[in-house]
């Protein structure tokens, strides 16, 4: 079958000491997310599980479960989570199934209010709301229903922090039940109806029974946020005096600094237990409703409402102006007016609260200057490090890589609290090396955002990713091109355009960011979440609403861009159009 | 131009062997195709022939150089070599003149030497005047044709085809056959080419490997392989063989007397000893006779109708169902035919 031997000893390869290209850009990957990721979550377990000063072991841990303060904490975060959660699970399938499955027009403005709670971040929302509820309500007084000067607002309780989360998590909801509709297959819905079901009839015992599952994934979802929470229970919480757990950990770490670490620790441990505990359940009920339904098939057909539509319409409009629309109202208004107490009109309406919190107020203008430039390198550096990992883990399928990819996830999973006290432990201590500490400058800040956002890039340009032919890459291979000269050339080019819709959703997130930087930030470090939650501390509530509104406006603007870019995105690369 | 040479080469998949201890050796220049059914290792040789795969077991050279075993491995895109993918895998942010170039301007080929290569490629191809179009702007065909620019443009040393016509119309894979050929001649380069289509291997290639479940079952002239195969699987692969159970009663210089259902016939082959033994007949090669004591017999159990001939397919006791190839008139259905073997082969034991 062979031919004649070869006429000589074939040469040996010489053996290989040093990683090739490809190794070195992993082993850079790899360094990058131990460096921001696994060694702050590594040492927050470390710390959480050391043994007390007693030196009995896990006696941190057993110390803190045992102290008042904690269980009050933890039922309180139970208890308010459970209750917005159930909020979220009724607004948002209900808002679902009547988007997915009826004839109600003007459905992309509709979608596009649910889902403002995704661009406005929790503080914001909450601020909004307290300013449509106190007592110098611009709306309320309006209408004259506004509570006497001096009432305290009766959002400052758990009913309001449940309102206002419940309010906020519905899109997750709505997203998820939605999803899970567009997956039911027509005909089931059809050989219903050919059995004489009428809509409703086919709604409740066709469509409700199979959505059951992607319900339930969203509710898990709704309720991993809620106990993650910072903003709400922040605003709300605090003057409230209803501690949850982050609250809990942000004032003990406010109050008593760095030395108390281990302790926070020990409570943030719980918060990982119970996001972890959540979050496999939404795997689980997730797997349960794809498997509910293995085919796929057209569409389901909205069902028409006939006469009732335009009641429905109304409707639906009336609970989003409650929800969403009349707050931010509020808020704007707000931040018109000249001073607390003033009555806002034609005449009084002024724009010195956007001067003062935006360009003269210094700290103010340097929050808002630190978290531009914060929100721009996060997008920038992400969307650089996303490219090479999810090249190496879906093109090249590399198992290191797909590992990483999992660890990526991580800081954007847990509560942002959680992952601030890791990049604390790591990052108080001088750095080995250089022996100076970026504790207290801008940089730790930078360093937390890298490691919470990761992920919003690496979601669509795995998406964009997953679009491209391996043999794209082949044949570049063959063509004699090396790693980096592939990513440059036959990747980047392909991935662009997701590489950016996950960058600007990283800008407007970061931009918004409260939970980690209200842990990490230093005077003269402040951001524009800080800086919010501060103004309206010291009862300058116009300046923090100008401030807010502000923060709003780009961000509604920046979505507005990655919605022109999203046509051009594969399905899933940007999360409202999942 | 290279000689491609693979000693004991396995490649396993978890449990399964995708390449099962193969030793070829294929010639400088030379135009080889790998032939075989769907899941056979085709596909998973050939990519370790571009260094895609790393061999679990043996080694592949190129001429006097080891490319590739278990513990190290050429990377692909330092082993210079060409390859065209089944789905063409044309860039499509590159115009097609940027996706024949791009070998080039990775080796630094300066500009004007790398246009004019870039347009000598194309021009063979007969695609000069689409040179600044995007691969989505092309016919298959004309995709195809890029691929082929592509790899000529780098003047590689071997080329790798995976099925490259299996996308194509029937015409257009005609006219494509041929032009591989001719580029196969002009460049002088060693062509692998990998078809699951018997006719496109048999028309086209120097030589013909057969592979079967991971193993190389014989590797020959198109016409060896048809007329001495060497083994069942060839037997039937090649040429829609049918493979019947002989007594081997004598053997003398290259043919053999053997019994077929009682029958004596002569066959050629070669057998070490009398005894039972598996023959090869082709429909081509049957003829339908009157029932006798001289043919095999049988009732007919199907006709079908080719154009030029008809398959017609007679149940013979004791051999089983025989395609006879059949001009004129077909006899009917359930009429007893008898068959007579003008020529057949004993596969060696
Ligand atoms: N990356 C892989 N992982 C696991 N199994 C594989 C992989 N590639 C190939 N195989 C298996 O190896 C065997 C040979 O596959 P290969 O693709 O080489 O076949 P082929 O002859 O090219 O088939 P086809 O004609 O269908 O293209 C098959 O059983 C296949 O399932
Ligand atoms: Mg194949």
């Amino acid at each position: 079958m062979a031919d004649a031997a070869l006429p000589m000893a074939p040469r040996l390869l010489p053996r290989r000491l040093l990683p090739d290209g490809e190794g070195l850009i992993l082993l850079a990957v790899v360094a990058y997310l131990a460096l921001f990721t696994l060694w702050p979550l590594g040492r927050l377990l470390a710390e959480a599980l050391a043994p007390n000063a007693e030196g009995e072991l896990l006696g941190l841990l057993r110390d803190q479960w045992q102290s008042r303060s904690f269980t009050r904490a933890l039922q309180n975060t139970l208890e308010a989570s459970a209750f917005a959660t159930v909020l979220s699970v009724a607004l948002g399938t209900s808002m679902a199934f009547l988007l997915a499955l009826t004839d109600v027009r003007a459905k992309t403005a509709l979608t596009f209010v649910l889902l403002l709670p995704l661009l406005i971040p929790p503080q914001i929302t909450a601020l909004s709301w307290l300013e449509l509820t106190g007592p110098s309500s611009p709306i309320l007084n309006l209408l004259g229903l506004a509570a006497a000067p001096g009432t305290t607002n009766p959002l400052y309780s758990r009913e309001g922090i449940v309102l206002v989360m419940g309010i906020e998590h519905a899109t997750l909801v709505f997203l998820a039940v939605r999803a899970g509709l567009r997956h039911l297959p027509r005909d089931l819905v059809e050989a219903a109806r050919l059995a004489g079901a009428k809509p409703l009839r086919a709604t409740l015992s066709v469509i409700a029974p199979l959505a059951f599952p992607s319900i339930l994934a969203g509710a898990a979802l709704a309720f991993v946020s809620a106990i993650g929470n910072f903003g709400v229970p922040a605003l709300l919480g605090i003057p409230g005096r209803y501690p949850m757990l982050t609250t809990l950990i942000y004032r003990r770490l406010n109050g008593f600094g760095p030395s108390i670490l281990g302790e926070v620790a020990a409570i943030a441990v719980v918060l990982i237990l119970l996001a972890v505990g959540g979050l496999a359940l939404r795997a689980l009920f997730s797997r349960w409703s794809r498997s509910a339904v293995e085919r796929s098939s057209a569409p389901l057909q909205p069902f028409a409402l006939g006469r009732a539509r335009l009641p429905v319409e109304a409707g639906i409009w009336l609970v989003l102006a409650v929800i969403a629309l009349l707050p931010l109202t509020a808020l704007v208004a707000s931040s018109l007016t000249p001073a607390l107490g003033v009555p806002l009109n034609l005449h009084t309406a002024t724009l010195d609260n956007y001067r003062f919190a935006i360009f003269s107020q210094a700290a103010s203008h340097r929050a808002f200057m630190n978290s531009l430039m914060l929100a721009a390198a996060t997008a920038v550096v992400s969307a650089a490090i996303a490219i090479p990992l999810a090249y190496l883990s879906i093109l090249r399928r590399r198992p290191l890589a797909r590992a990483l990819d999992l660890v990526a996830d991580t800081p954007y999973a847990i509560p942002g609290t959680v992952l601030a006290i890791g990049i604390i432990l790591v990052y108080l201590p001088p750095l080995p090396g250089l022996g100076v500490s970026i504790y207290g400058t801008i940089w730790i800040l930078l360093v937390a955002y890298l490691a919470r956002f990761l992920t919003l890039a690496l979601r669509p340009v795995t998406a964009g990713m997953e679009t491209l032919e391996p043999a794209l890459d082949e044949a570049a291979r063959v063509a004699g091109a090396g790693p980096l000269r592939r990513i440059w050339s036959i990747v980047l080019p392909n991935v662009a355009p997701a590489a950016a819709a996950g960058g600007l959703l990283i800008f407007i997130t970061a931009l918004n960011e409260l939970t980690v930087s209200a842990l990490l930030w230093s005077s003269g470090k402040e951001t524009i979440g800080v800086m919010i939650f501060a103004l309206h501390y010291e009862g300058n509530s116009p300046a923090a609403s100008a401030l807010a509104t502000a923060t709003v406006a780009i961000t509604l603007l920046i979505a507005f861009a990655l919605g022109l870019l999203g046509r051009r995105l594969p399905d899933g690369a940007v999360p409202w159009r999942a | 131009m290279a000689r491609v040479r693979f000693e004991a080469v396995t490649k396993r998949f978890g449990r399964t062997n995708a390449v099962d201890a193969v030793s070829l050796d294929i010639r400088r220049g030379e135009f080889l195709a790998l032939l075989g059914p769907s899941g056979c290792g085709k596909t998973t040789l050939l990519r370790l022939i571009a260094g895609f795969e790393t061999p679990d077991a043996g080694t592949i050279s190129f001429d006097d150089t080891i490319v590739g075993q278990a513990s190290r491995s050429v990377a692909p895109e330092d082993r210079g070599l060409a390859m065209v993918f089944q789905s063409y895998a044309l860039w499509p942010h590159m115009s097609v003149a940027e996706n024949v170039g791009f070998s080039l301007s990775v080796r630094r080929v300066a500009r004007p030497e790398r246009e004019r290569r870039v347009s000598e490629a194309l021009a063979a191809v007969g695609l000069q005047d689409f040179a600044s179009r995007r691969p989505h702007e092309l016919s298959g065909g004309q995709r195809q044709r890029v691929a082929l620019a592509r790899c000529l443009a780098m003047r590689p040393g071997i080329v790798l085809l995976d099925e490259p016509l299996a996308n194509l119309d029937t015409h257009l894979r005609e006219t494509m056959q041929r032009e591989f050929r001719r580029f196969h001649g002009e460049s002088g380069a060693t062509f692998v080419y990998v078809t699951h289509d018997q006719t496109e291997a048999m028309s086209m290639a120097d030589r013909v490997a057969v592979m079967d479940r991971g193993q190389l079952q014989q590797v020959g002239h198109p016409r060896d392989l048809y007329r001495e195969p060497s083994t069942e699987m060839v037997a039937r692969f090649v040429g829609r063989g049918m493979v019947v159970p002989v007594e081997v009663e004598r053997s003398h210089d290259g043919f053999c007397e053997v019994r077929l259902d009682g029958l004596l016939v002569c066959v050629l082959g070669a057998a070490k000893e009398p005894g039972p033994g598996l023959a090869c007949l082709r429909p081509e090669n049957l003829e339908i006779a009157a029932p006798g004591d001289d043919v095999l017999c049988g009732p007919v159990v199907d006709t079908s109708y080719q154009g030029a001939a008809t398959i017609v397919t007679v149940l013979v006791a004791g051999v089983g169902e025989l395609r006879v190839q059949h001009t004129g008139t077909p006899p009917r259905l359930g009429e007893q035919a008898g068959v007579r073997v003008l020529d057949a082969w004993l596969l060696p034991s």
